[in-house]
């Protein structure tokens, strides 16, 4: 009889054990899969959308990539939707706010996107009706681009261009086929394809000889780049020719400057001579009658003479005329 | 007792008429295995008289301390198939972090339920079928009855109620060992962390999938319990009897799961 009520007192424990731990394990469970947090704030946001398009209570809210909380409730308004989220912390949203609902994947499911605003837009003031985005429909944008593609390739004739390339193309093929024109005459004529072969033969040849270095020019190309080195320095003697040319340090390069102050001043130059030289054919001016006028010259060369004259004659008679003057200067 | 009144059905003529004699046998089992549940039901409220509290115990052990072992083992390897199997197909997209999501929510919703189904049923129902029925052509029912004690509240109550608990219960814990099993797996052999796997696996998993699996789970104990025990009630033909009755409370209760659970599924994900 004690036995058995200790063998009942032993399965009661058991089984009272056993339905306790899982009983709390549900519990726990429960909190884990409510995602919420017992003893943490969470701050309220309503959204109105357009539409929703699937979001789903319990639906993910992401701020900078970040989940902060959840879709809480969903309801509908004569003008749209009205999306309750409950976040761990409220967004700063500024006047250039955005909510959106974007596609989690390609296979399905959504979330909502908080961006708060760029920095330098003032803050939102408290109490304004937040206006979520219109949602982005894969789906719907999908079909709308196979739309375009389709309207291309029908309506505006991109299918019937490919069609007549295609068309072509066959042409093209069935033409070489039977052996028509240059290319057909080469698919199909031994004796095209024998004097290509034997062309490609000689080809080879000529690369052979180049090869070997014993003709003039394979010895230019195979020279151990001698020629280019030769090359190199010509380029480089450019180089340097054009780079003078630009810095402005000669005359060419002054000429060739953006500045045109030489080139202005040799230009004036060039006119002023030819003025003169003008003049001085015209007869104008002393050195002009001293060309033009033969007498002027001659009386010229005359005072010149008598010039050359009166010197010399002072040459020989100033040391007599020097002691002279000391002499009688004593006195 | 309305359970052992023998068949009033002549036997047919003909094979339509046999075909019509069965689903009246099959519609009368039927009526009876409800009466019965609700005789059952009723004599729930006497669950707290000593002698019916021991026997409720013994089943609460029978049902839940003694099947732990198989439902630990075909929870864990479960879970590991799941994960295993879901994990190698979203490699292919790179997305094997999602078997978290996969493997929590089939079982939840699904797996944990019916694979505690499915083991309750082959076990406890089969062996609840086995002893009624010995009970039945040894004439201990009988004798009980003479001594005007009701077998449905002396036999039927406790094991009623026991599985009606120990179901959730045991649906909880095969959930609890088949995650783990998929995280193992994912560990081991996907590369797939045990912090991201729970991360993922609490995605997309509600409150709502676990307590609908868990009300899959009580369902699946009262058809069990209903299944098993008046199929022992109508055993007849000495141990023969009690195997066929043993192997049709096998057939019916895995029918039974399949059926409430997808019926269940039904109503709450349209």
């Amino acid at each position: 009889m004690k036995r058995n009520r200790i063998r009942e007192t032993s399965m009661e424990v058991t089984v009272g054990a056993f339905m306790f731990m899982v009983l709390l394990a549900l519990a726990f469970f429960t909190i884990i899969l409510s995602r919420e947090q017992l003893w943490r704030k969470y701050h309220a946001l309503e959204a109105h959308f357009e539409e929703v398009l699937g979001v789903r209570e319990g639906d993910n809210v992401y701020l900078r990539g970040v989940v902060i909380g959840r879709v809480k409730r969903i309801e509908t308004e004569p003008d749209g939707v009205l999306l309750r989220m409950s976040l761990e912390r409220a967004p700063a949203l500024r006047t250039d706010y955005r909510i959106e609902i974007l596609p989690s994947s390609v296979l399905g499911g959504r979330y909502v996107s908080i961006y708060e605003g760029s920095r330098d837009a003032p803050p939102l003031p408290p109490g304004t009706r937040l206006v979520g985005l219109p949602p982005v429909d894969l789906i719907e944008t999908a079909t709308h681009v196979v739309e375009r593609v389709r309207a291309a390739l029908e309506e505006e004739g991109v299918l019937a261009n490919v069609k007549a390339s295609l068309q072509n193309l066959n042409d093209i093929t069935s033409k070489i086929a039977r052996g028509e024109g240059t290319l057909g005459r080469l698919v199909n004529e031994e004796g095209v394809h024998n004097e290509i072969a034997a062309a490609a033969a000689d080809l080879r040849k000529a690369a052979g000889w180049l090869a070997s270095g014993e003709s003039s020019l394979s010895r230019l190309i195979s020279d151990n780049g001698e020629i280019y080195k030769d090359a190199a320095e010509i380029a480089r003697n450019l180089r340097e020719a054009s780079g003078r040319l630009n810095e402005a340090e000669s005359l060419l390069g002054k000429l060739l400057a953006p500045d045109d102050t030489v080139y202005n001043d040799l230009k004036a130059a060039a006119a002023s001579l030819r003025d003169v030289t003008d003049r001085i054919a015209r007869g104008e001016g002393a050195l002009g009658k001293l060309a033009t006028e033969s007498e002027l010259y001659e009386e010229v060369r005359l005072l010149i003479n008598e010039m050359r004259a009166t010197i010399d004659d002072f040459r020989e008679t100033a040391p007599i005329s020097t002691f002279t003057s000391i002499l009688f200067g004593a006195f | 007792m309305i359970t052992r009144e023998p068949d009033q059905f002549e036997p047919a003529i003909n094979p339509l008429g046999e075909l019509g004699r069965k689903v009246l046998l099959t519609a009368r089992g039927a009526g009876r295995a409800l009466i019965m549940l609700g005789h059952a039901t009723l004599a729930i409220r006497h669950v707290f008289h000593r002698r019916n509290r021991r026997a409720t115990m013994e089943q609460f052990f029978i049902t839940g301390i003694k099947s732990l072992g198989v439902i630990t083992i075909v929870a864990l390897f479960t879970g590991m198939i799941l994960a295993l199997q879901t994990g190698l197909e979203l490699r292919r997209f790179g997305r094997e972090v999602n078997i978290g999501t996969a493997v929590t929510v089939s079982l939840v919703r699904e797996m944990g339920p019916f694979m505690t189904g499915l083991i309750i049923a082959a076990s406890v129902g089969s062996a609840m079928a086995a002893q009624l029925g010995t009970m039945v052509v040894s004439e201990e029912i009988a004798a009980l009855e003479v001594m005007s004690i009701d077998p449905v509240r002396m036999l039927v109550m406790p094991r009623l109620v026991a599985l009606t608990i120990m179901m959730p219960i045991l649906t909880v814990y095969t959930n609890i060992l088949g995650v783990v099993g998929g995280a193992i797996v994912g560990e081991t052999q996907l590369g797939v962390s045990m912090r991201a796997y729970f991360d993922n696996a609490r995605l997309y998993v509600t409150n709502r999938d676990l307590y609908v699996g868990l009300l899959k789970a009580i369902v699946f104990g009262i058809s069990i319990c209903t299944v098993a025990c008046h199929q022992g009630f109508s055993t007849s033909q000495g141990a023969v009897g009690v195997g066929q009755a043993t192997r049709r409370t096998v057939i019916i209760s895995f029918l039974a799961v399949l059926v409430f659970g997808y019926m269940i599924s039904r109503i709450f994900y349209k």
